[in-house]
């Protein structure tokens, strides 16, 4: 393909789609349509950047990738914000995932078939799976040879695993001890340079450990240096600095053009981009919060509705080895023998996969979940170089209550502020306490001392659901919202569970079966 | 792999103690790369204590300070030839003047500077109303007291006016002023020397990744230490 400069169009024009959002779920969209040779334009809220000349290997730092519009976090377990989850800028959350992309299993779909609760998706394995197999293959996810969990796999990871760090090793050594089996990690990070057509030659992972706080060498396969490219390539506009507050409709309930406010809060500009059709990819907050606002798509009352955020409790702890938690890729080692558990007491169940840790982070979480201060926090602090974790990420029911609400507070742009309650239900709890026993009898086996547990729950799901019936949620199979039909939401908010994997992999193979069903549709001359 | 715990070589008592200087020797090597230098650059510039608070009030400030000097104690800094402490107050309140935000708050709690306000208002009156004196005029162990009794969140309804503190809201807010101590404190150079941190220096790539086993350009514990085994370059 020949380069060409990336379009440029004008607001009065009227393009294909507006996608919102450049993610994992709007930047696949966005390039998939653009290589059907759409008309596409993506409005994102943050900025572009250059890793190699704008990231630093610094925390405090890169506090800048994350979304800093204040969000209020409510309920019984309220769940971190901030540098738990959105990202801010092109790229979106992308830019701070940590690369670790397992694909939900085939189970994960039909949890209230097998277990009377939670919800069933009205798609299954065997429709994300050629997806999967194509997005391995185009990130470039580096994993072992014969992964020993889920339904057998028709391709080979493209790349070898990644090298294992100190907390890898040491929870192999853990597990091995009780028979549990593990495996390096799927990670979408390089094992070694890697090219593909439309995005060209990445390079390999330095091993530097900073996935969570922006890779500056390219070797993670955020959507800025994997999908963006690919869709400007073909011909997309990637609009930064553009907040979405609205819509244009017709008189039959149809979007006709996007408004935004380009160039910030303040002294920002008000413009509109006319489109026939749009997607939301703006996440499980501002995906709701912005037809909560218009009242949009919302006949179901679910919008904002089964908010979901995974248990994700960690299990650090204190080596006699010199473990250095700041190297390798943070997520090395995986197990998924504790999927379904024989003796679970709860529905579902998780996985498991060591943690290295950077110090500002550990030290906030040392703070927040522990409470240590004075002298025992230094105390502590000082023997950061032998620390390591494990962690879950397990299965979150969707409970009525949790959700995402407009406050009565407004933000900078005058808009209410979003509120998310979030309390963990019984389901929770058990899943939580039967993975604290798992964890602790491989960290004692390891080796470990001074073992503390922090609890948390991470990434935001839900609000959108999909389904088959309209009266109960927002969006069908395809992602297409029930009520108003060229309103496409691709995103993790459309998860009606919460799966018991890491969400990014299966967002971006839900966001490449969208746009496909969406180009059938057009081809059928369907609006 | 083995298929049984592995003993301990040596029993965990003892953190190692690292040179002083590891990570200003590596911020002018080119195992840093120009954006990380800038950032780490700009922190250890920062003069402590050099210019007045700009979110708070002159009392609100000498609560946060005599807050941090407990939360974050620092006894082996700004002797004659030592480093200069770290000033984890200035950094709060620049902050709240500068912002951004982190992105979220606890929905019980006000906005962050009018948060910080109402806490440290509480905190010098519950000093005043436990002590008789003001929480910067306590000592240590005074000080620590008023602090673990925010902690508990049994700080409240003080004779002050500052009512609606009592349960979860100050507790949430000893949470938040902690991390965020936490936080400023473990991203500054000096701190990062402390503890033996070198993530910074990610240039070229790291080759020692498994246990026991640093690149030559980590830091390494001055004295023998009982834990860990000796580290290869």
């Amino acid at each position: 393909m020949a380069d060409a400069p990336p379009r440029r169009y004008a607001d009065g024009e009227v393009v294909d789609a507006v996608v919102v959002g450049t993610g994992a779920g709007g930047a696949p969209v966005l390039a998939r349509l653009a290589a059907a040779g759409l008309h596409v334009v993506a409005l994102e809220a943050g900025r572009r950047w250059d890793p190699a000349r704008d990231f630093a290997t610094d925390e405090r730092e890169q506090a800048k990738l994350f979304w800093t519009d204040e969000r209020l976090s409510a309920g019984g377990d309220p769940v971190p914000l901030g540098n738990n989850n959105s990202g801010n800028g092109v790229g979106g959350s992308t830019l701070h995932f940590t690369a670790y992309t397992p694909r939900a299993q085939a189970d994960d779909f039909r949890l209230r078939a097998e277990f009377g609760v939670g919800e069933d998706w009205p798609l299954g394995y065997d429709d994300l799976e050629p997806y999967y197999d194509e997005l391995e293959a185009f990130l470039g996810v580096s994993g072992p040879p014969d992964y020993p969990w889920g339904p057998p796999r028709r391709a080979a990871y493209p790349l070898a695993p990644l090298p294992a760090n100190g907390a890898a090793r040491l929870m192999a050594r853990g597990c091995d001890a009780f028979g549990i089996r593990t495996a390096p990690a799927p990670n979408a990070a390089l094992s070694a340079p890697y090219f593909r057509d439309g995005v060209g030659w990445r390079a390999a992972c330095t091993n530097r450990g900073f996935c969570q706080a922006g890779c500056s060498v390219g070797a993670k396969a955020s959507t800025d240096v994997t999908f963006v490219p690919l869709a400007e390539r073909h011909g997309a506009e990637v609009r930064p600095g553009c907040f979405v507050t609205g819509f244009e409709r017709d008189g039959a309930g149809r979007v006709t053009g996007v408004v935004y406010v380009a160039g910030g809060p303040d002294g920002g500009v008000e413009r509109r981009q006319r489109c026939r059709a749009v997607f939301l990819a703006a996440g499980a907050v501002e995906t709701p919060r912005l037809l909560l606002l218009h009242g949009l798509a919302n006949s179901s009352g679910q919008v904002g509705r089964h908010f979901m955020a995974h248990t994700g409790l960690q299990l650090w702890a204190r080596f006699a080895e010199d473990v250095r938690p700041y190297k390798g890729i943070p997520g090395a080692l995986i197990s998924e023998d504790t999927h379904r558990p024989p003796d679970a007491d709860f529905a579902g169940g998780y996985l498991l996969q060591s943690i290295g840790v950077m110090p500002v982070t550990y030290a906030s979480q040392l703070a927040r979940g522990r409470g240590l201060w004075g002298d025992a926090l230094r105390e502590h602090m000082r023997g950061y170089n032998h620390t390591a974790g494990i962690n879950i990420l397990g299965e979150c029911l969707p409970h009525a209550g949790n959700c995402v609400e407009l406050s009565a507070e407004l933000d900078a742009r005058g808009l209410p502020k979003p509120r998310v309650t979030f309390t963990n239900g019984e389901n929770e709890r058990r899943l939580t306490a039967h993975a604290e026993r798992v964890m602790r009898a491989v960290w004692d086996a390891a080796g470990a001392r001074d073992v503390w547990a922090f609890a948390r729950n991470a990434h935001l799901i839900g609000t959108c659901r999909m389904g088959r019936d309209g009266a109960a949620a927002v969006v069908d199979a395809d992602g297409r919202s029930f009520d108003v039909p060229n309103l496409y939401i691709s995103d993790n908010s459309t998860f009606p569970s919460a799966l018991a994997v890491n969400p990014a992999l299966t967002i971006m193979a839900l966001a490449l079966r969208t746009a496909d069903r969406f180009l059938e549709r057009a081809r059928r001359g369907e609006g | 792999m083995s298929t049984t715990p592995v003993p301990h070589p040596h029993d965990v008592t003892e953190p190692p103690v690292y040179p002083r200087g590891t990570v200003r020797a590596l911020l002018d090597t080119d195992h840093v790369t120009p954006a990380t230098r800038a950032a780490l650059r700009a922190r250890l510039a920062d003069d402590p204590g050099a210019a007045a608070p700009r979110a708070l009030d002159a009392d609100a400030y000498a609560v946060l300070r005599a807050a941090c000097a407990r939360l974050v104690p620092q006894p082996d800094r700004g002797t004659p030839d030592g480093d200069p402490p770290v000033d984890v107050a200035a950094m709060i309140d620049a902050r709240l003047a500068d912002g951004p935000g982190d992105g979220w708050r606890y929905a019980v709690l006000p906005a962050d500077a009018e948060a910080y306000r109402r806490g440290l208002a509480a905190l010098d009156a519950h000093a005043r109303a436990t002590f008789g004196a003001p929480f910067a005029a306590l000592d240590g162990a005074a000080r620590d007291a008023a602090l673990g009794a925010a902690q508990r969140g049994a700080v409240g309804d003080d004779p002050l006016g500052v009512p609606g503190w009592a349960g979860g809201p100050a507790a949430r807010w000893f949470e938040e002023l902690l991390a965020e101590a936490c936080e400023c404190y473990y991203s500054h150079p000096l701190a990062q020397e402390e503890i033996g941190y070198a993530g910074m220096a990610d240039v070229p790539a790291w080759r020692a990744l498994g246990l026991d086993v640093v690149d030559p350009r980590e830091p390494r514990p001055v004295e023998p230490r009982p834990l860990g085994a000796a580290a290869r370059g």
